[in-house]
């Protein structure tokens, strides 16, 4: 109805409730970053990735050529005398001693050759006689390597030794994630944007590359090794998703590299200080394991941190310059992170991985409360002199006509408007992407965990 | 251990020390880490001949306890260096068993006679680190117990369950680790 008056807004919006446009800004923020909080940089962009086939993939790795006769649990006759018997010498740590091999002594640092090893009921005895007539001192516990040997004229061979290897193992996993959305849903448009698309069938599929960027790296830091492979008869990991189907398959999932360390590495635990005595313990534990190179030192902001200040903190006149930073135009910026340090043995390089600063995924963990010592440049020596990336990561081809052209993730399509490959009469779109894919680290004996926040 | 009076370090109850067991001359105690990870081999006879896989690790030489005693809080630790004006420790030993070992077996021992040993002994009986101390901190993760003299075996504990036959060590197993 006609009215006399002045066209206002109260007169508009009262004509018809959505006669109004709504101002709503196009753009949807990202306060969550979660793409950016998934990033492992492949520890520091050295990704190497490797096809596979079978459900396990191994790797051996040799043994210590350089023996030690651990007497933990033995018996020790005579001494301090020039002859000494040590009785009940597990086999497994002195089954390879035989006679004119020399044993280092810890006790003075004395030599002794070894005269006689006789085997009763997988214990050894040893009689050990000191190489210059002095007397030698052998406590039960003590550890003794059999560090040279030594022959006589016109002697015989000794016993051939069999050095033999190691295995480990990983499996790899099936990684999954589905977009699908109606017809009706599909065709609307929304008043905001992702990607420049008023759609919200765009930002489905986005979340869903991030979703799947999270679950396999985060797979690659934490994950445990099912105990479940696809071979076993019975298994014991059942797929119980019937959302499309049965379900039913067995499941078997991937070891990170934190388990990586726990089953083959060191784990150390500051119980929250750190001082030099924390890098000492670190090297420590790389020389027991006769890691020869620097390190990557990686862990979460918080991890860091304590690093930093302690670091920042020396005392020393010698390290009182690198105390602090200063922007070198005003003073205005100070720069407390130390980047890299070199001490003892070893050279550090700090780097800190967005994925352990996630709130979420690992924080409450010893994963988040500690820094992980890895070889640096992702390297490890193999034998005949050449070198192999460190960490890899095994993967099935996805075997799709759909996908990404380096094979890791494909895509199964369905649905009557599925633009890609349209299937069936229901209308709907769906788009799965999956990948199968699993960590392999060729000498995570050269990993250490460092707890240093409780 | 160490007592620093000046800091508090390892100032214990005289009764909660009295009851502590002293190491004699040539005894060896036994210990079972609980730190393994199982061996998922899908072979049962590799998985059999090494159940669980276990990684080297650090027994925290330093804790904090309460004194079931005296009721109070108090620091310990197996202290291998400190400031002898503060009795602040700088350094605690850095005890990670087997270390000398290329693989780990899961189990360690301490001796009588040696000092160290001793020492460290007197500690692992009273840390929350170890699992049969009577109202441990829960909170912090139990890494060994003591296998004590007078079991004849001991089942090592299988962190998850596997379908597996459990391995039972005997007495004269452990004198082949």
């Amino acid at each position: 109805m006609a009215t006399l008056g002045v066209i206002n807004k109260r007169y508009v919006s009262a004509l018809d409730p959505i006669l109004d446009t709504r101002e709503i800004n196009k753009n949807v923020a990202d306060v969550q970053n979660n793409d950016f909080f998934a990033d492992i940089l492949w520890v520091n962009n050295k990704k190497k990735v490797i096809e596979t086939g079978q459900p396990i993939y191994n790797t051996f790795y040799n043994e210590d050529i350089v023996k030690v006769v651990d007497t933990t649990g033995a018996t020790v006759t005579n001494s301090g005398t020039p002859l000494v018997t040590i009785t009940g010498v597990a086999a497994a740590y002195s089954g390879y001693t035989q006679p004119q091999d020399i044993l280092m002594l810890v006790t003075g640092a004395r030599s002794a050759i070894v005269q006689s090893v006789v085997n009763s009921s997988g214990l050894d005895t040893l009689i050990v006689k000191s190489v210059d007539g002095g007397n030698i001192a052998i406590t039960a516990g003590d550890v003794l390597s059999l560090y040279s040997c030594a022959y006589g004229e016109q002697s015989n061979a000794g016993q051939n030794v069999r050095y033999g290897v190691n295995r480990q193992f990983n499996k790899w996993q099936i990684f999954r994630k589905t977009c699908e959305i109606s017809d009706v849903q599909k065709a609307a448009t929304i008043e905001v944007e992702f990607d420049g698309q008023p759609y919200y069938t765009f930002k489905d599929m986005i979340d869903k590359k991030i979703a799947m960027k999270i679950a396999v790296n985060a797979a690659f830091v934490g994950g445990t090794m099912s105990d479940t492979t696809f071979s076993d008869a019975n298994p014991r990991l059942i797929d119980q998703n019937t959302a499309f189907g049965t379900g039913g398959g067995a499941v078997q999932t991937t070891q990170g590299f934190n388990k990586y360390i726990e089953a083959y590495g060191t784990t150390l635990n500051t119980n929250g200080t750190v001082s030099f005595g924390t890098f000492d313990d670190a090297q420590d534990n790389l020389l027991a394991k006769r890691y020869n190179g620097d390190t990557w030192v990686v862990g979460s902001t918080k991890a860091r941190r304590k690093v930093d200040v302690f670091l920042k903190n020396l005392g020393s006149s010698n390290v009182s310059s690198v105390r602090l930073t200063g922007d070198v135009s005003g003073a205005n910026s100070l720069d407390f992170i130390v980047e890299q340090f070199t001490y003892g043995r070893y050279t550090h390089f700090f780097i800190t991985m967005p994925m352990l600063d996630d709130k979420s995924l690992f924080a409450n963990t010893v994963i988040a409360k500690s820094l992980y010592y890895l070889p640096k440049d992702n390297v490890v020596k193999v034998y005949g002199g050449s070198q192999e990336p460190s960490m890899m990561v095994r993967y099935v081809p996805h075997g799709s006509p759909f996908g990404s052209y380096d094979a890791l993730i494909g895509e199964t399509h369905d649905g009557a408007l599925n633009p890609v490959n349209p299937v069936g009469t229901q209308l709907f779109a769906l788009t799965d992407y999956f990948t199968k894919q699993g960590l392999e680290w060729l000498d995570p004996q050269h990993g250490v965990r460092q707890q240093i926040i409780n | 251990m160490l007592v620093l009076k000046e800091s508090g370090i390892n100032a214990i109850s005289k009764e909660y020390l009295d009851s502590l067991r002293k190491l004699e001359e040539g005894e060896t105690v036994y210990f079972q880490l609980l730190t393994g990870i199982p061996n998922n081999d899908p072979d049962l006879t590799e998985r059999a001949k090494r159940p669980i896989n276990y990684g080297h690790v650090q027994i925290p030489a330093m804790d904090t306890i309460k004194d079931p005693f005296s009721k109070q809080t108090v620091r310990i630790g197996v202290v291998e260096d400190y400031d002898v004006r503060t009795g602040e420790v700088s350094k605690y030993k850095c005890y990670v068993p087997n270390q000398h070992l290329p693989q780990n077996p899961g189990i360690f021992s301490l001796r009588g006679g040696n000092l160290d040993d001793e020492e460290l002994f007197e500690y692992l009986q009273i840390t929350n680190y170890n699992r049969d101390v009577p109202n441990r901190d829960g909170k912090k993760e139990a890494l060994f117990y003591e296998i004590k003299k007078n079991e004849n075996t001991h089942k090592p504990v299988i962190v998850t369950p596997i379908q597996l036959k459990k391995h039972t060590v005997k007495e004269k197993d452990l004198a082949e680790v």
